[in-house]
C-alpha cells in the first residue's frame, strides 16, 4: 500500500486529533519509516519545550462605558449632520446680514447684494432699425440743404470773380509776352543752356572720380589676392618637393640596403664554395 | 470557558454588567495571546484593550452566540496584525529590547513572578521561556498565530480555521511548518533536547 501521510495528517496525529482508522494507518506508516518517526518525535520535543512559556498574570483594566445618552452625540453620522446644519445656518445668517439676493430666472443665476433694481426695458431690433433709419434720413436732409447752399455760394463767388478781374488779367499777360524782344528770348535760352552744360560737367566729373576710386580698390584687392595665391602655391609646391625628396632618399636607402644584402649573400656564397 | 450563553446574550443586548463580566473572563486569554505574539507587555495591553472595546461596540452584530470565542479571537488577531503593520512602518524597538536585559535597571526585572519559588530554578526557567519566546518571534506571523492558538490557547484546528478564515488543512500545514521552523531555530541556538529536558 502506497500510503504517505501529508503534513496535515501528521500534525493531526501529533495532536491526537485523528480518527481510529487514520491513526492506525499513520502509525503503520511510521513503523515502516523510522526517519519520519524521528521527525515526529523531534516535533513532539519542540512541543514539550514550548510548554516552558507560561501565561502571564494580568489584571484587566477597569472598563468605563459612556452614558447611553451621549452615544448619539459621538456617532459619526450625527456629527456630520450637525456640522452640515451649522454651516447652512451660518451661510443663511451671512446672506441675511449682507442682503444677498439669489435668483434663478430664465436659465440664469443672479447673485446680488442689497435691494433688487428694476429691470430696464430693452429696445427691440425693429425699434433700433427704425431709429437708425430716421436718424439717417434726418442727416441726409441736413447734408443736402448744406450742399445746395454751398453750391449756390460757390457759383455766386465764381461769377463775381470772373466779372471783376478774370478778363483784365488775361489781357495783361498776353500784352507782356507780345512786348518781349528777340534778344531777351535768346538770352534766356542761352542762360538755360549754360546752366545745363555746367550741371552735366559737374555730374560727369564726380562720376569719373568715383569710378576711378572703385577701380583702384578693385585692382588693389586683386593684387593682394594674386600675391596670397602665389604664396600658397609656392608653399604647396615646396611641401610636395620636400615629400618627393624624402621619398627619393628613402628609396635610395632601401636600394642601398637591398644591394648590400645582395652583395653580402653573393659574397657568402662564394666563401662557401671556396671552403668546399 | 466559564460563561454561559446567557451572559453573551445579555451582553449582546447591551447589558454593560454582562459585557464587563465577559471582559473579566476573557482578558487574561486575549492578553496572553497578544503577549506571545509581540513579547511586549505594553503592546499586548493596548491590543487587548482595543479588542474588548471593539467587542463591546460590535456585540450587537454577533449573530450566533456559539461563535463568540472564534469571533473574539478574530478581533484580537486582526488587532495584532494591524499593530504589527504599524510597527513595521515605525521600525520601533521596544524599550526592554533596546536596553540590556541583564542590566539592573532593565524593565524585565519588574516582570519577575513567583518569587516564592527557588530563585535559581526560577531564573533558569524564565531564561528558557524567554529564549523560546524569542524563537517564537522568529517565526512568520502566520505560523506564529497558529502555533500560539494551538499550543497556548488550546483551540481546535477547526476553530483556528474559522478564526483565520482559512481551510483546516492549511492550519495543520502551517502548524507543521511552524513546529519544524521552531525546531530549526532551536538547533541554530544550540538548544538541544537534553537542554530542554534538563530545564523542564
Amino acid at each position: 500500500m502506497n500510503f504517505k501521510p501529508d503534513e496535515g495528517l501528521l500534525t493531526a496525529y501529533l495532536y491526537g486529533e485523528l480518527g481510529t482508522d487514520d491513526k492506525r494507518r499513520v502509525e503503520e506508516y511510521l513503523a515502516t519509516n523510522p526517519e519520519v518517526l524521528k521527525e515526529i518525535q523531534a516535533l513532539q520535543q519542540v512541543r514539550k519545550g514550548l510548554s516552558a512559556i507560561t501565561d502571564k498574570e494580568v489584571i484587566p483594566p477597569p472598563m468605563v462605558w459612556e452614558p447611553a445618552g451621549s452615544r448619539l452625540w459621538h456617532a459619526p453620522y450625527f456629527k456630520t449632520s450637525i456640522g452640515i446644519a451649522a454651516s447652512l445656518t451660518l451661510l443663511i445668517m451671512v446672506g441675511w446680514l449682507t442682503g444677498l439676493n439669489l435668483r434663478l430666472a430664465g436659465g440664469e443665476l443672479h447673485i446680488g447684494f442689497g435691494e433688487q433694481t428694476q429691470k430696464i426695458e430693452s429696445l427691440t431690433a425693429q425699434e433700433v432699425q427704425r431709429m437708425i433709419t430716421a436718424s439717417l434720413q434726418e442727416n441726409n436732409r441736413a447734408l443736402t440743404s448744406d450742399w445746395t447752399s454751398a453750391e449756390l455760394r460757390l457759383a455766386e463767388s465764381i461769377r463775381q470773380s470772373l466779372a471783376s478781374n478774370g478778363i483784365a488779367n488775361r489781357d495783361a499777360l498776353v500784352k507782356q509776352v507780345a512786348n518781349a524782344t528777340h534778344d531777351q528770348v535768346r538770352n534766356y535760352v542761352a542762360a538755360l543752356q549754360e546752366e545745363n552744360a555746367r550741371m552735366m560737367k559737374e555730374y560727369l566729373t564726380l562720376s569719373a572720380n568715383e569710378q576711378q576710386q572703385v577701380i583702384e580698390e578693385l585692382l588693389i584687392d586683386f593684387s593682394r589676392y594674386l600675391n596670397q595665391q602665389r604664396a600658397t602655391d609656392l608653399q604647396t609646391l615646396q611641401t610636395r618637393l620636400t615629400a618627393i625628396e624624402q621619398n627619393t632618399d628613402l628609396f635610395k636607402q632601401e636600394t642601398e640596403q637591398i644591394l648590400t644584402s645582395i652583395i653580402a649573400s653573393v659574397e657568402g656564397g662564394n666563401t662557401k664554395e671556396i671552403r668546399n | 470557558m466559564m460563561h454561559a450563553d446567557s451572559l453573551i446574550t445579555r451582553a449582546r443586548e447591551g447589558d454593560q454588567v454582562a459585557q464587563g463580566r465577559l471582559v473579566q473572563l476573557w482578558y487574561k486569554r486575549i492578553y496572553n495571546y497578544c503577549y506571545k505574539f509581540f513579547m511586549d507587555h505594553d503592546l499586548a495591553m493596548e491590543v487587548s484593550q482595543k479588542t474588548f472595546i471593539a467587542m463591546c461596540r460590535n456585540m450587537h452584530a454577533l449573530q450566533d452566540t456559539g461563535r463568540f470565542k472564534s469571533w473574539l479571537y478574530t478581533i484580537c488577531v486582526n488587532g495584532c496584525r494591524e499593530e504589527a503593520r504599524k510597527l513595521k512602518k515605525l521600525r520601533a524597538i521596544p524599550l526592554d529590547q533596546a536596553s540590556n536585559p541583564d542590566d539592573e535597571n532593565s524593565p524585565r526585572w519588574e516582570k519577575s513572578s513567583r518569587r516564592y519559588e527557588n530563585p535559581e530554578r526560577q531564573y533558569q526557567q524564565q531564561e528558557l521561556a524567554d529564549l523560546l519566546q524569542q524563537c517564537l518571534l522568529e517565526l512568520s506571523a502566520e505560523q506564529r498565530e497558529v502555533v500560539i492558538m494551538k499550543e497556548y490557547e488550546g483551540l481546535k484546528f477547526r476553530e483556528i480555521a474559522e478564526i483565520l478564515n482559512i481551510s483546516e488543512n492549511t492550519v495543520k500545514s502551517r502548524m507543521y511548518y511552524g513546529l519544524d521552523g521552531l525546531k530549526r531555530i532551536l538547533e541554530m541556538k544550540n538548544i538541544t533536547k537534553e537542554t530542554l529536558s534538563y530545564e523542564l
